[in-house]
């Protein structure tokens, strides 16, 4: 049974350690995290969209969703951009220090009501961290789906994430994969789309008949949302994870609020119908 | 009608079991709720203790675990192990632990305030007076009601009415030799203070953008004085604090009006001090009962009386409601 499967809750963190570390970007790094134990690895049963809480010890404790496939056996990956002071201390580990983890908290995406439909993934810069356990569950059932659209774009060239499983990905039968880096973010060799993320999605005209999941910073995800809308996709088939700044990760400190829903309790993943019926105040 | 030496007693018995008694003295001459070795210094004049249970149940600052880098890693600190008995508590305050238990007790439990809250005893002492910022009454309470109480304690004639509220008020009343004695009982005060809130819920759903919440914020200047001293206000931080490779994990109070509760690296989605009061408005009057069906506030009063700049609640709530 995925989710926290305790429901009283000490905040105390298990730990785990570093197995290995990949620089995706120039601030952005891919931590896998081994557990004590098998067991503790199988009481971490998560679903696409979860996310867990990474404390370096006695710096602090940062909120990241998990970006590894659930069927990964023996770890889980988080890929946490440098902002702050408890990601620069993340960014110092290396393979072997430990760390504290908390999770998997938070609902997950709806793949079910995905199954038989066309999908469209949309990915800005980090945003595609959280899509790409989900885009990984979606290849591995290929044929349980209709067509497989993937938009996924960053500030420059160098930005782009997940690099290596981008061109897997491309290179899955009825994947169509279109890169974007944002207007003099292409260099010499560039071969995708230059364009803002939200307006390759419309110049590329996917069906509205399907699901779309779209995920990256705040203010993209507002503009993909107008644009899915503008495309004519029903708003209980459109889905995002929102991001809010996080403590407990379990609904008790009062922080992550959207209107009357805590995005790490009733989220972080929501479609735009139920962002509808909330406050703009994310 | 119980006299109150024997009240005095029988917490003297519970103390002798090991209870830790906390309950108003004055500091100051102000009236505070504080952990007390004997029962002499407890003072029955005043109105309300300026703070609250939660200062006993939901502590300000709370070591959740030691951290030691390079050894054992995560420590958590055990806790404390007596029985806590509170004397003293007011009929609000006591209503407020109710609404706290929906919150910290619901879905998801607060391991450690349901540890705490399991092994207190809640000895309310009604109200003989009240003062013109005290408005429970509005908010569906009054000076003598037993909601949230184990023991409710009632002046009668000169003395007092027992009563065990709660399973675990009997039993406990039972265990230190004092018996339930539910005759007379004063009146209860009259509160000069009233609010109609109406249809306070439907319009706060309505009007999350109305520009009137600039209006009734303008006095805050976000000093969370209010969420200090308001009996239900629950939010808190967590934070490390380390002095080089040994620390502590700390879970501290914080409050939604101070500017960075909300703030991220590069994203603050509550701009401006008229959305983070609207929040706290929202959260008591809106979310909570949307998500625990209780509004979260007891007409205490604690956050009129002590407001630094005249921010009064129900003058904002009569406002808010009466504004197209």
């Amino acid at each position: 049974m995925p989710g926290n499967a305790a429901n009283s809750e000490d905040l105390i963190p298990q730990l785990a350690t570093v197995v290995a570390v990949r620089q995706e970007t120039p601030d952005i790094r891919s931590l896998r995290l081994g557990f004590e134990s098998p067991e503790a690895r199988e009481a971490f049963a998560f679903r696409p969209g979860q996310f867990c809480l990474v404390s370096a010890l006695g710096i602090g404790e940062a909120v990241f969703c998990i970006s590894s496939p659930p069927a990964w056996k023996d770890a889980i990956e988080v890929s946490v951009k440098q902002v702050g002071k408890v990601t620069a201390a993340i960014h110092d580990l290396e393979v072997g220090d430990r760390v504290g983890l908390r999770g998997p908290y938070g609902n997950w995406f709806p793949y079910e009501a995905m199954l038989g439909r066309n999908v469209v993934f949309v990915g800005g810069g980090i945003g595609l961290a959280p899509l790409r356990p989900l885009i990984w569950q979606t290849l591995s059932e290929r044929t349980k789906f209709k067509d497989v659209h993937i938009v996924y774009g960053a500030r420059t060239v160098r930005d782009l994430v997940y690099t290596d499983d981008l061109a897997e990905w491309a290179k899955v039968p009825g994947v169509r994969l279109v890169r974007t880096v944002d207007p003099g973010g292409e260099d010499a060799t560039w071969n995708g789309e230059v364009g803002l993320v939200p307006a390759v999605l419309e110049k590329t005209k996917p069906s509205s008949d399907g699901v779309l999941v779209v995920c990256g910073p705040p203010i993209m995800i507002k503009f993909a949302l107008l644009a899915a809308t503008r495309l004519g996709f029903d708003p209980k088939d459109v889905i995002t994870t929102l991001e809010m700044k996080m403590k407990c990760g379990v609904g008790l400190c009062g922080r992550c609020n959207i209107g009357s829903r805590y995005v790490c309790r009733d989220g972080p993943v929501f479609t735009l119908k139920e962002m509808q019926a909330l406050p703009d105040e994310f | 009608m119980t006299a109150k030496r024997d009240i005095l007693r029988a917490i003297e018995a519970a103390r002798a079991k090991g209870y830790v008694v906390f309950a108003p003295t004055r500091l100051e001459g102000i009236p505070l709720l504080a952990e007390i070795e004997e029962p002499l210094v407890i003072d029955f004049d005043h109105v309300l203790t300026v703070n609250t249970l939660k200062d006993i149940l939901l502590p300000r600052c709370e070591r959740l675990a030691r951290l030691d880098v390079e050894g054992s890693g995560i420590d958590p600190t055990g806790d404390r192990d007596a029985a806590i008995l509170v004397f003293g508590s007011r009929p609000c305050d006591a209503a407020a632990l109710a609404i706290l238990d929906a919150i910290l007790l619901g879905e998801v439990r607060d391991a450690r305030y349901e540890r705490r809250r399991a092994k207190t005893i809640i000895m309310t002492v009604a109200c003989s007076t009240c003062d013109d910022a005290c408005f429970c009454t509005s908010m569906g309470y009054g000076p003598h009601d037993g909601t949230g109480s184990d023991v409710l304690l009632v002046p009668a004639g000169g003395g007092y009415s027992v009563a065990g509220v709660s399973e675990k008020g009997k039993a406990f009343l039972s265990a230190v030799g004092l018996k339930e004695d539910t005759g007379g009982g004063d009146a209860p005060p009259v509160l000069s203070r009233k609010v109609e809130t109406g249809d306070l819920k439907a319009w706060l759903d309505a009007n999350f953008d109305n520009p009137v919440w600039r209006d009734v914020s303008e006095n805050c200047v976000s000093c969370g004085t209010c969420y200090y001293l308001c009996p239900t206000c629950h939010c808190f931080d967590i934070t490390d604090e380390t002095g080089g490779a040994r620390g502590e994990r700390l879970r501290i109070w914080d409050c939604c009006s101070f500017s960075d509760f909300t703030k991220m690296a590069g994203h603050q989605p509550r701009r401006g001090r008229h959305a983070r009061y609207r929040q706290r408005v929202m959260h008591k009057f809106a979310y909570c009962p949307d998500n625990v069906g209780k509004v979260a506030c007891v007409g205490d009063g604690r956050c009129i009386r002590h407001c630094p700049y005249g921010v009064d609640i129900c003058e904002v709530l009569s406002k808010l409601v009466s504004t197209k």
